[in-house]
């Protein structure tokens, strides 16, 4: 039954007031359904005017059917929602969002990590697989996209709906150690350890390992200081511009700094390990040990079968030395050299093998060089000798033999300056003096300036072995000053492993 | 600077091309004839020859009078055996700025070479 009551027909606004929406109750009579009786409903709630209102309202009067025993609904009118702003974000590069995935996952896993497993068709070393997001000065670390203002909206009212801008990014960068740029990149202002720790960024300068150097971090290559609280475990490396100091035990790893390396317990490198210090090395005891100090090398305890070359001192007054080589360019102090059982332990003074291995080659360089000049010039007296004109092919004979000749006279000029270069960083840096405190043991092998003392006798310290003027060694007991004979206590000749010295003052005489 | 070494003997062109590199210039071409190193100015550009009378199929002389129909300021030095006076002022006369008998020391080449350049940037 249709109903005659003007009341069917409402105007309802949706709660965000984005949409206005025309009801009718069923069976309402057409004329009460019209685009007047509608606008004017419409207009009473302050729907805002428009010739959209107009054309959505006469197709709703189209579309009603009275006959309907449905209620009827048509939107006439609708607002444009605001834009809310979008929040800001800090992106890490992605070889860096990778470590950091890899870290957030370590962290939440427990226990005693385990080697990866390798995939067979792309073999790689997992000990390269740093755990660690270590950056240099300069480096990019991420780019922030930032917030937005957002764009405001428009209710049926024509009423204005605010948007809310996006919020900067959470994350706080540490001004000391992080740019943040005007194109906005963020980069490194240090090189270092970048670490993110609830949404601060830092970079830290000195790299703290609380554990061990094992597949929890893999292989570190780091710019800056390291600390290591644990150990290094077999076959991986450690790598710093600075220093590196390991409060536990280092296996047959390889430690290489810039500077420092500290070992506050010892390395067991069972003939695996390397040390490599810019300055100085110092540890608790070395086992199986190659390496080498730039400086000075500084021994507790022991040094036991290792390989080891010191740019300056060796300062062990307190340890033993058995087995292997320590070949050191400046003075040498130490507790005990050897075993009575006769290890063989040698121990060259006043070496510097970087500088001597570079005038072994310079010296037998400068007589091919020689050789070569010597044989063109005398090619070039017989060419010349022959005809008193030259043909064309012999005139460019000459000037091939004049130009070897010239050549190899050229490289010599400054392989000698080279020469006495080397002789001086040698005279001033080198100091071949050997002080044992405790006891130097039968077996020991002593080695200074060409000459070797390979110890038969067991020596008690405190005694010092230097080189006379001669070159020759001399043996003082350092509690009575007397000098002894060494030829008493040990077995004196040539030493067939150093370079020649008398070669090399007459090829610097000829070069002065 | 571009240079183009014109010699048939690859000897010649190596020590002159260490002459060369001793005074600081490396961006070298070489070519074995006249008609060798006709085919390379076009994309090389040189801005110095260094060239040999006696050369198979083209030789230096003919390279020299071709070179001047179009180009007649790129510096050409004559390194040759042919020592003669009427070959000297021949080479001259097609347009040769400098003149290099063989056998040269090194430090003779470099000073031709340097007295040419010299003279051009003059």
């Amino acid at each position: 039954m249709p109903t005659s009551d003007e009341n069917a027909v409402h105007v309802r606004i949706s709660a965000d007031r984005l949409q206005a929406i025309v009801e009718v109750e069923p069976g309402t009579a057409r004329e009460f359904v019209t685009d007047e009786v509608i606008l004017a409903i419409a207009l009473s709630q302050s729907i805002q005017q428009s010739s959209e209102l107009n054309r959505l309202i006469a197709r709703a009067v189209k579309a009603y059917d009275p006959d309907s025993t449905e209620p009827f609904e048509a939107v006439i009118a609708e607002g444009t929602p605001p834009e809310m702003g979008r929040h800001g974000e800090f992106n890490l590069e992605p070889d860096l969002q990778q470590i950091y995935e890899q870290i957030q996952a370590r962290e939440s896993e427990e226990g005693e990590p385990e080697e990866p497993e390798n995939d067979q068709t792309e073999p790689q070393d997992h000990h390269e697989r740093t755990m660690l997001m270590i950056v240099k000065p300069g480096q990019q670390l991420g780019t922030i996209t930032p917030p937005t203002d957002g764009v405001d909206g428009v209710d049926v009212s024509g009423k204005t709906i605010a948007s809310k801008p996006g919020k900067p990014p959470i994350e706080e960068f540490d001004p000391e150690s992080i740019e943040h740029r005007d194109d906005h990149t963020v980069v490194a202002r240090i090189g270092g350890q970048l670490l993110i720790q609830q949404g601060k960024i830092r970079i830290n300068p000195t790299l703290e390992i609380k554990g061990t150097v094992d597949f929890s971090t893999g292989n570190i290559h780091f710019p800056g200081n390291i600390e290591i609280r644990e150990g290094v475990r077999d076959c991986f490396v450690v790598e710093s511009g600075e220093s590196i100091t390991v409060v536990g035990l280092v296996e047959a790893a390889t430690l290489k700094a810039g500077k420092d390396i500290v070992l506050k317990r010892g390395m067991a490198a069972r003939d695996k390990g390397l040390a490599e210090a810019g300055r100085d090395l110092n540890a608790h005891y070395l086992d199986n040990v190659s390496g080498n100090a730039g400086r000075n090398l500084l021994i507790e305890k022991e040094l036991t079968n290792s390989s080891i070359t010191v740019g300056e001192k060796t300062i062990a007054p307190s340890a033993t030395i058995v087995g292997g080589e320590l070949i050191c360019a400046g003075a040498c102090e130490v507790g005990q050299i050897g075993t009575e059982a006769g290890a063989h332990t040698v121990i060259a003074l006043g070496r510097i093998d970087s500088v001597e291995s570079l005038i072994k080659e310079a010296l037998e360089l400068i007589p091919t060089l020689n050789e070569r000049a010597a044989k063109a010039t005398e090619q070039l007296e017989q060419v010349k000798s022959s005809s008193s004109v030259l043909s064309a092919k012999q005139a460019e004979i000459v000037t091939e033999l004049q130009y070897k000749a010239m050549e190899a006279q050229a490289k010599i000029k400054p392989l000698k300056r080279a020469l006495t270069l080397a002789n001086t960083v040698i005279t001033e840096r080198a100091e071949p003096r050997l002080v044992v405190q405790s006891m130097l043991c039968q077996g020991a092998e002593i080695r200074a300036c060409g000459r070797r003392a390979t110890v038969t006798t067991t020596i008690k310290g405190p005694v010092c072995i230097a080189l006379t003027d001669s070159g020759e060694f001399q043996l003082t007991d350092l509690n009575t000053n007397s000098v002894l004979a060494m030829d008493q206590f040990a077995t004196i000749d040539d030493d067939p492993t150093a370079f020649d010295r008398r070669t090399l003052d007459a090829e610097l005489k000829i070069a002065a | 600077m571009r240079i183009l070494l014109v010699d048939d003997s690859k000897t010649m062109r190596s020590i002159q091309k260490s002459v060369l590199a001793q005074i600081g210039h490396t961006e070298i071409e070489e070519a074995c004839d006249g008609q060798d190193a006709l085919s390379k100015v076009g994309a090389f550009q040189p801005e110095l020859m260094l060239v040999d009378w006696n050369m198979p199929n083209m030789d230096g002389i003919t390279f020299v009078k071709h070179i001047r129909q179009t180009d007649k300021t790129t510096p050409i030095i004559m390194v040759t055996t042919e020592s003669e006076k009427t070959r000297v002022i021949e080479a001259i006369k097609a347009g040769v700025n400098n003149y290099v008998v063989k056998p040269f020391t090194p430090d003779a080449l470099s000073q031709r070479i340097n007295e040419t350049l010299n003279k051009k940037a003059a």
